[in-house]
């Protein structure tokens, strides 16, 4: 019962395609990831402005012009967002061009059960490392931080004790 | 308090917070995840509940003191608070459903209004002040006392209600508000040992052995929550024990002692402050910001740290690094010579600031640090001219932003190909999603029989272009590629060896160096 109660990793997903995110929450939800599933592009920005998912995924009729203005915005709001993008054309050059926008992955449509799954699996797994990264880098400055107080204490104690 | 009977106190909370939780009780205090919590399912807050019925147990295994009977009584008053806001029970009771605002009963959610809250919150804490006289005759300040005849009461009762309501801002991640009071009364229990007052230690110890017993169903996944009733509780306890500890050391205590002595809440509090009064938008009036202050958002420490991936668990362990960090500042206000103190007062808030910064402006902070890199790299080091034809505007941004070549890169359109004289020592030209091979070869053509320098083409590949135009293979040695817009780095130091390999020294650059050239430009 005790694994029922962790946290579940939160994913934005905004399509104006009912049937692209309900199967997306099907599939999401059987992996235990919360979806929270909108179908414009202000009402994503409002849920991402609450929630701050680490993983947003969009359909590419909701991109505007500037990809690299969108996810500017995602980045100023939360700094490790992953944007994945849902395209219909496998255009090499329109994907490179969501690339260099700063995208970090695409997913092409039809969705492909496996290949999504890996996908978000991935970036999930992505997510957590940067966590990791991020949580011991903080850990290794407080201590080297805490060090100088702490050598401070122990050495006027040591010098006050006969 | 001997340790057998401390042991004793962290086991009885955890066993009657196991018991409250099994119990038909539950149901009243149970939290639905909405909009703004972080939790994604029902968990009561009972927590606060159990640690003062142990508080209260513990209270006759300790030698009476006004200061432990005092917390007694608050402790009654925040278990009323408690029962009225964390619980549902008002709306089943007939009379009392005027303490909630009409938003929150129509929400099912039964939240006491602000205003009778803060009453409560404010009859303690004057009455404490009052009782305990915890406004000494004079601060001193530098050795120099301040008399607090007419300002003390306020003053005093105000920071009692701030550090108060500090925990109960912090209490938004699993274990977290437990784990910085259990860290805050340890300290607590150290200064007051070395100041020898006894009632501080030991009300200390005995509120850490029910934090102790509460912490193992609150670290995540949370089974409990400490809720109103408990963060607000031992929010007051700190306070209360850190403003009798600065009393009772008189002219050899600092007014800094309490506010270090509150840890890390405190500075959440006053960071949240600053953010929300800056963070308003541009031209807002200054009641608007005011305003904005008391307006709940999600930007607390522990929510940036969640966001940055961090399991509640890290997140606690790391604001517990911050918070020893602060206490440590608060035992060298208490063992340290002057000097000493303030000197070690400057280095935990210098440190504070840096702490904070990466984690608020992380983003800022790489960035800061990047244009430093870049301008040490920089620095006299001549710049090779190179002009970049691109459909995308966001790869000359993303050249630009590139720190390990050593060129001088400006944007050209289709039309400064012909047009343009500036001494260029190279182009990279990009290949448009509507051009077809054909037409992209006759561009290139143009520019290598326009400019005697290399050539960067990005978008087609060696092979397919020579299939297309012959004739550019008697351009071979001026012509450099990459297939893939992402490769353009790997293409950079291509072009580079390129223009070394074909122009000297004198005419690569448009003036001589500042400095002598290191390293991988030696040679020059």
């Amino acid at each position: 019962m005790r694994t029922f109660k962790q946290l579940r990793t939160r994913i934005l997903v905004a399509t104006q395609h009912t049937e692209i995110s309900s199967q997306l929450i099907t599939l999401l939800s059987g992996q235990r990831i919360l979806v929270d599933a909108v179908k414009d592009l202000s009402g994503g920005i409002r849920s991402f402005r609450q929630f701050k998912h680490p993983i947003i995924i969009i359909d590419e009729e909701l991109i505007p012009a500037s990809v690299a203005r969108l996810l500017t915005f995602f980045q100023y709001l939360q700094k490790d967002c992953l944007v994945v993008v849902l395209t219909r054309s496998s255009k090499n050059i329109q994907e490179l061009g969501l690339f260099v926008g700063g995208v970090f992955d695409v997913i092409a449509l039809p969705l492909v059960r496996e290949e999504v799954s890996f996908r978000i699996k991935r970036m999930i797994r992505h997510h957590r490392l940067m966590g990791n990264n991020q949580f011991l880098g903080l850990l290794v400055l407080i201590g080297i931080l805490l060090i100088p107080p702490l050598l401070l204490l122990f050495y006027d104690l040591f010098k006050a004790s006969p | 308090m001997n340790l057998a009977l401390f042991i004793l106190a962290a086991l009885v909370a955890f066993a009657l917070i196991a018991i409250l939780l099994r119990s038909p009780l539950v149901a009243l205090f149970i939290d639905a995840p909405d909009h703004r919590k972080l939790h994604q399912h029902l968990v009561p807050r009972m927590g606060g509940f159990g640690i003062i019925l142990t508080f209260w147990a513990g209270l006759f295994f300790t030698p009476p003191h006004l200061l432990t009977t005092i917390l007694g009584v608050s402790a009654l008053v925040f278990m009323v608070l408690g029962l009225l806001d964390d619980s549902s029970l008002p709306r089943y009771i007939k009379g009392l459903q005027f303490l909630h605002s009409q938003a929150t009963r129509h929400s099912g959610k039964f939240d006491l209004r602000v205003r009778y809250k803060v009453f409560l919150e404010v009859c303690v804490a004057a009455g404490t002040v009052y009782a305990l006289k915890l406004v000494p005759a004079h601060i001193y300040l530098s050795g120099v006392g301040l008399s607090t005849e007419y300002w003390g009461f306020p003053f005093f009762t105000l920071l009692l209600l701030i550090i108060t309501n500090a925990y109960n801002l912090i209490d938004g991640v699993d274990g977290l508000a437990g784990s910085l009071a259990l860290i805050s009364l340890l300290a607590l229990a150290v200064v007051g040992y070395v100041s020898g007052i006894m009632p501080v230690t030991l009300g200390s110890l005995l509120v850490m052995a029910t934090v102790l017993g509460f912490l193992p169903h609150n670290i995540s996944p949370a089974h409990v929550y400490l809720g109103d009733m408990g963060s607000l509780f031992l929010g007051y306890c700190i306070a209360v024990f850190s403003l009798v500890i600065f009393k009772e050391r008189g002219p050899d205590g600092s007014v800094m002692l309490p506010v270090l002595l509150a840890g890390l809440p405190l500075m959440d509090v006053v960071i949240a402050i600053v953010r929300r009064f800056r963070n308003v938008p541009v031209g807002s009036s200054f009641k608007y910001r005011l305003g904005q202050i008391v307006s709940p958002d999600t930007n607390h420490l522990h929510h940036r740290l969640l966001y940055m991936g961090l399991s509640p668990i890290r997140v606690s362990l790391v604001l517990c690094g911050f918070s020893a960090l602060i206490l440590t500042g608060a035992l060298g206000f208490v063992i340290l010579d002057f000097w000493l103190r303030w000197a070690l007062f400057a280095y935990i808030s210098a440190a504070l600031l840096v702490l904070t910064y990466s984690i608020y402006y992380r983003e800022r902070w790489s960035k800061h640090l990047k244009n430093f890199t870049r301008f040490l790299y920089n620095r006299g080091r001549p710049r090779i001219p190179l002009a970049v034809i691109t459909p995308h505007p966001d790869t000359l941004e993303a050249l630009q932003r590139c720190i390990d070549h050593p060129f001088e890169l400006t944007g050209w359109t289709r039309e400064d190909m012909v047009h343009r004289k500036e001494q260029q020592r190279g182009i990279i030209i990009e290949r448009l999603p509507e051009e077809t091979e054909a037409q992209f070869c006759s561009r290139i053509t143009i520019l290598l029989e326009h400019f005697s320098h290399p050539v960067g083409v990005v978008g087609v590949s060696e092979t397919s272009l020579f299939k297309h135009c012959e004739h550019l293979q008697d351009y071979q040695n001026r012509l450099v590629f990459a297939k893939n817009p992402l490769d353009v780095w790997t293409l950079m130091a291509q072009m580079l060896d390129k223009i070394l390999g074909l122009q000297t020294y004198s005419t690569l650059v448009k003036k001589k160096p500042a400095v002598e050239l290191k390293g991988k430009y030696a040679h020059l």
